[in-house]
């Protein structure tokens, strides 16, 4: 072989061998005059791997001919002073010789005789390839599937409605379409003229219970997106989890980057943010509250989710109104060709989803619901007569008519509320809680060619928190209506252009109404004596905001090697005579190094209007949603991310490494002991502090996504600090979620066509939490200011008071619990046809039941030596669940 | 099929096997490192016009050591306490019968600023400092409400001449006596706190999150006293209403009507209150509320002295009395 330490051929592994190489190499006839390169006849061809650049072009294509045998001729004057920039796995040999000829000016033609002729290449004549791709059976868009030309090393993915648009220069190409859980399609084509294609792509066989691979992704290093991450609704439902109860945010959680809340709960704390600095879109459209059971079980139904996509940092400017991370969930369009009945059983809710079309490929629905039976087998328990109890039901439909290959209209609802009630036998009282959602889209895709997409969506988003409770007395009624939230009403309308390979633009304006309700109390009572009090609570009106943004973004491809996503987002917020307006610039940068490896970097600016008023560490209903006002602005944030990614595709791994740094202004927090209440909320204002924060880190991710077993190993290492300057005493504390390390280790082993078995082991430093230091003296205040009994006695001075006990706590957040590590197993068996399935979910939550603490008590120790002890509480030992989903 | 069936029954015995293990233990003690932080002095004192100096001083106790701060084990009888007006020393106090330190020689001024500074074996030296406010003018009146016996039935109106310029702070506390009628000064059950009713809206911004009664979730707050700032009337005459029940508290014995004690002394005691007392006062009450609760966020109450723990903070007080006649 050559001495030539910057270019290597050899044949990709498992493929064939130098010795035996039989090359199987034809060439298309290339008309004169027209500009084409060497095609392959046959997909069967031995592959060859192209490493290295900047090559020479006369030693690379010496290597070439030395170890191809192929026949060719060229003149010396033509490539001379070339050089060569080719990365490429598993090519054939007339891709290799494309590949090698990329960007040189120079093209391969086959003459009559068989042998290979370079010609100066001209002017590259190129045409644009585009339309949507879908599934084969149901023919619904898929979101995020990938198209790529491995000789041009150039790809796309389709958009959040599914379509792409690729162009490549007039010349056979081989185009390799690819979808997590669905089987890998290639295509070999040749584009005389801009073309519409709509590629089926089939659900891969391991999902209908065979051990085919499934296909491939897109090569990480082949994109510019960094800090993201993304999560099939199958990957999902093949994962451990409390109950039985499938949850793509509790998948996500598992993710480097992403730290949990309390056990159990389904928030996520991106890189030191909090849940409601996450914006979350369910098809385009945001949710304001993403769990049910106060946090336990997310509100995605996970029949009818296509995929989760969580982008933790190098946002692209088509993002903005929140600063940690973007989770786009979506949802399937419903089946074009056929009916299909999906459902659950599971311990704590089950599901149902039907859809199928209404006109065969043109119109088609989904309707899914899914709801728990808490109460009702709290009520068939009980021995009492209990007529209360607590559930959540969630609803989503979608309707979509394909009215040409153009224009397709989509409609998608969900509503989802949990309630919890309680009622006298007699009626003579009741109380109920309610909080949920209701979100609504009108979208409207339009192809305006083929290389301009468009979309406009209307959308109405809706999250209420109520209280009701009357009360029949004897003097009278009484009755409470208490309700708070949030009710948005937008327009967004997105273009994507691809004017030529180097740039795919895309622009846009979200217009948003808010309207925020932090706290109205109707307090009714009528007396029986006549005196009524019929009473509106609420100390200002409800906030109206207006926020505008507009954005545009490039992804540009500089050289092969430097891509850049370079972006800016305008944006405006009107709130109560106040203006934030802010411009954010958004670039991300990746470089190919060698050995395929891509340096990636990112810088984001953010910028959050709406702000989320908590003081617990669950998702509780009280929780409120509240503007930016005069006096209290958006939170802003500044983040930096530097990092390698590669993907090695031969044995199906993506290895990810990131660092980052980001930096928040602007976070609010209740002050000291405030707390919700019913009445006075509209003075949110009041009660609260601003101040900043930040959080830096590292973050590994490597991920098996195809074979026989998959997987992946998730490690963060990261701090996150808070600084109030009034709270402990200005310094900076740690953040209660500040975990210095998490570990999380995820394996799917598919055993048989039918059984499949999971586990999953997660290690998390414990959370930060503030605990008492020391104790001292401090006079009780009950009687402060009065006087005895005693005619003439001064009131008391605190140094006459009695003395109870104070506490002085140490730094805030000064102490850490335990750390949690917790191990799931679980079985899974799925068996059936192309018609349908059946699918029985087992196995253990937290299999040897460590006791992870879920909070601290402090109190007087029992021993009676007056000091304090602090207890550990855990409430998930081990559990077991079992669920059932069937399929017809 | 059969087989698949089989494995899942075996599977189901394992899981309902390690529940049965792992028992419904949830709870654990957790050892914390150390026994928490050094001892530091803790003084406790008011400066009040025209009243003689008294200083409680006493020793913190790390949170994981044994011991109750509270009881006199923990009291420093070895200190040396000074009195400061301005730069100049007044007067060292002396420890007396009641194991605190007091002195007579000077009493504290209204507007004036003092400082107390303690030093004692192996304790670091304390110093606290704080100015005694002025008290405005204040007036109390009372109106009888028509309404059912069982509901409060008297208005009481508490004005204050705020003085502007200045943060102020207050807190009002409120008593009754009772006379048999014609008895000139003698009660049988003598000074009783009363539960009073207030829609003001200074008090329920303060109060609502301090442990008010359950009222306050309907925009009125209920209780015995409370503490108020002059944000929503700084500079001007205010005042504020209070409801409340000329009966509550009273056991009638005989329910002759015209019998019981038809005669009642409502008294208002009202304090102006220096900044770090009204601190103290509110995060002492919000400790209170928060420290059996896991999932708040502890409070810490507020200190102006440095070196130590506790609170050496200035007030005046005026007591308002009304009387009125069922």
């Amino acid at each position: 072989m050559c001495n030539l330490p910057s270019l290597l051929f050899r044949p990709t592994r498992g493929v064939g061998s130098w010795g035996v190489l039989v090359v199987v190499f034809g060439l298309a006839v290339v008309p004169a005059g027209r500009a084409q390169a060497p095609s392959d006849t046959t997909q069967a061809s031995s592959r060859y791997t192209v490493e290295e650049t900047g090559t020479p072009l006369p030693d690379a294509l010496d290597q070439f001919v030395s170890t191809t045998g192929i026949d060719l001729i060229y003149a010396t004057k033509l490539v001379e002073g070339k050089t060569t920039r080719c990365h490429l796995e598993e090519a054939l040999p007339s891709e290799a010789l494309s590949c090698l000829l990329l960007g040189t000016g120079v093209m391969a033609q086959r003459r009559p005789s068989g042998r290979f002729v370079l010609v100066p290449r001209p002017d590259a004549t190129r045409h644009t390839l585009s339309g949507f791709v879908v599934d084969a059976e149901s023919g619904e868009t898929l979101v995020g599937a990938n198209l790529y030309v491995p000789a041009l090393q150039r790809g796309t993915a389709t958009n959040e409605h599914g379509f792409y648009s690729l162009t490549v220069p007039e010349e056979p190409v081989r185009l390799v379409v690819s979808y997590l859980g669905y089987e890998k399609k290639v295509r070999s084509l040749t584009l005389t003229s801009d073309r519409r294609l709509t590629v089926e792509l089939s659900p891969s066989a391991v999902q209908a219970g065979s051990l085919k691979v499934t296909a491939e992704q897109r090569p990480l290093q082949h994109t510019t997106r960094t800090s993201t991450v993304e999560v099939s609704a199958a990957e999902a439902k093949a994962m451990p989890t409390l109950l039985g109860q499938t949850d793509l945010l509790k998948t996500l959680q598992r993710m480097p980057g992403v730290q949990p809340g309390v056990e159990g709960s389904s928030g996520l704390y991106v890189r030191g943010g909090t849940p409601d600095q996450n914006l979350t879109l369910l098809d385009g459209a945001p949710l304001y509250n993403v769990s049910h059971v106060f946090g336990f079980v997310s509100i995605f139904n996970p029949d009818i989710v296509q995929n989760a996509q969580l982008t933790k940092g190098g946002f692209p400017a088509r993002y903005g109104g929140h600063l940690s991370s973007v989770v786009e969930v979506s949802v399937e369009d419903g089946n074009r060709k056929e009916f299909d009945v999906e459902g659950s059983l599971g311990v704590v809710a089950s599901r149902l989803t039907v859809q199928g079309p209404i006109v065969e490929d043109k119109t088609s629905f989904l309707l899914s619901g899914r709801r728990t039976y808490l109460d009702w087998l709290m009520r068939g328990l009980s021995k009492e007569d209990l007529d209360g109890g607590y559930y959540f039901y969630d609803v989503n439909a979608k309707l979509n008519h394909r009215f040409s290959s153009s224009d397709r209209l989509f409609f998608n609802l969900y509503t989802g509320d949990d309630r919890y009630y309680n009622r006298e036998d007699d009626g003579s009282s009741s109380s109920s809680y309610g909080w949920g959602n209701l979100t609504s889209t009108l979208r409207w895709n339009h192809v305006f060619g083929s290389r301009l997409f468009g979309s406009a969506t209307v959308r109405y988003s809706q999250y209420q928190f109520t209280v009701k409770a009357n009360d029949d007395m004897e003097r009278g009624t009484y009755v409470l209506d208490y309700r708070s939230g949030i009710r948005d009403l937008g327009l967004k309308v997105n273009f994507d252009y691809d004017p030529n390979p180097q740039h795919a633009v895309r622009t846009g304006v979200d217009v948003t109404h808010h309207r925020f309700q932090p706290g109205a109390t109707q307090y009714r009572n009528n007396s029986a004596s006549g005196a009524q009090l019929d009473t509106t609570i609420a100390p200002s009106d409800p906030v109206r905001a207006l926020d505008a943004s507009a954005y545009v973004e490039d992804n540009v491809e500089w050289t092969k090697h430097f891509r850049t996503n370079i972006g800016l987002r305008a944006s405006g917020f009107f709130v109560q005579g106040a203006s934030y307006l802010s411009l954010q610039p958004r670039l991300s940068a990746r470089y190919l190094l060698p050995r395929n490896w891509a340096l990636k970097g990112a810088y984001a600016w953010m910028r959050q209007p709406i702000h989320l008023l908590t003081n617990s560490s669950v998702g509780l209903p009280t929780d409120l949603w509240v503007s930016s006002t005069d006096e209290v602005p958006p939170e802003r944030s500044h983040q930096v991310t530097l990092g390698l990614s590669r993907s090695f595709q031969d044995v199906g791994v993506d290895v990810s490494l990131e660092g980052y740094g980001k930096l928040m202004h602007g976070l609010i927090e209740y002050e000291q002991g405030a707390a919700f209440r019913l009445s006075t909320d509209a003075e949110w204002k009041d009660q609260i502090e601003t101040g900043r924060g930040w959080s830096y880190g590292a973050e590994l991710l490597v991920r098996r996504t195809h074979g026989r077993t998959t997987g992946w190993l998730g490690y963060t290492l990261s701090w996150t600090r808070r600084q109030f300057d009034a709270l402990n005493d200005g310094a900076p504390f740690p953040f209660r979620y500040d975990r210095r390390h998490k570990l999380t280790l995820t394996a799917r082993h598919q055993l048989t066509d039918v059984t499949s078995l999971t586990a999953t082991w997660s290690y998390r430093s414990g959370i930060a939490v503030t605990l008492p230091q020391a104790r001292y003296r401090s006079p009780l205040i009950n009687g402060f200011g009065t006087r005895t009994a005693l005619e003439g006695a001064e009131d008391h001075p605190i140094s006459d008071a009695f003395f109870t006990i104070a506490r002085s706590y140490g730094e805030r957040n000064g102490h850490r619990m335990r750390p949690y590590h917790r191990l799931d197993l679980g079985a899974n068996f799925k068996w059936g046809n192309a018609e349908g399935f059946h699918a029985l979910k087992t196995g253990v939550y937290n299999a040897y039941n460590r006791k992870n603490p879920f909070f601290l008590v402090t109190d007087q120790s029992s021993n009676r030596e007056d000091t304090l002890q602090v207890r550990s509480i855990s409430v998930l030992p081990v559990v077991p669940y079992v669920s059932y989903r069937f399929k017809f | 099929m059969t087989q698949l069936f089989r494995s899942v029954v075996f599977l189901l015995i394992g899981l309902i096997s390690l529940t049965s293990m792992g028992g419904c233990d949830f709870q654990r003690s957790v050892t914390i490192n150390g026994s928490g932080a050094p001892p530091k002095l803790v003084l406790n004192s008011e400066i009040i016009p025209g009243r003689p100096w008294r200083v409680d001083v006493s020793r913190s106790v790390g949170s994981y050591q044994a011991g109750n701060p509270s009881d006199s084990t923990f009291t420093v009888t070895d200190a040396t306490v000074s009195i400061l007006h301005g730069d100049q020393e007044q007067s060292q106090l002396r420890l007396d019968s009641l194991r605190q330190y007091s002195a007579r020689q000077f009493l504290p001024e209204e507007g004036e600023q003092y400082t107390v500074r303690v030093s004692a074996p192996n304790l670091e030296t304390a110093t606290a400092t704080d100015r005694v406010p002025h008290m405005p003018p204040t007036t109390l009146s009372s109106d009888l409400l028509s309404g059912e016996q069982n509901q409060r039935n008297r208005l009481l109106q508490f004005t204050i001449d705020d003085p502007p310029g200045v943060d102020n702070y207050y807190h009002i506390a409120l008593q009754k006596r009772a006379f048999v009628r014609d008895s000139a000064s003698i009660d049988t059950i003598g000074l009783t706190d009363v539960y009073f009713e207030t829609s003001n809206r200074s008090i329920i911004e303060e109060m609502r999150n301090l442990g008010g009664l359950a009222e306050s979730e309907f925009n009125f707050y209920v209780g015995r006293s409370a503490i108020l700032t002059d944000v929503l009337f700084g500079g001007t005459r205010h005042t504020v209403r209070l409801r409340v029940n000329d009966q509550q508290s009273f056991l009638r014995s005989d329910p002759v009507p015209n019998d019981g004690f038809p005669r009642i002394e409502y008294r208002l005691y009202v304090s102006a209150l220096s900044e770090d007392l009204y601190q103290f006062l509110h995060t002492r009450r919000l400790q209170n509320r928060t420290e059996e609760n896991p999932f708040a966020e502890p409070v810490e109450v507020h200190s102006n002295v440095n070196g130590g723990y506790g609170i050496v903070a200035g007030r005046a007080t005026d007591t308002l009395r009304v009387e009125v006649e069922e």
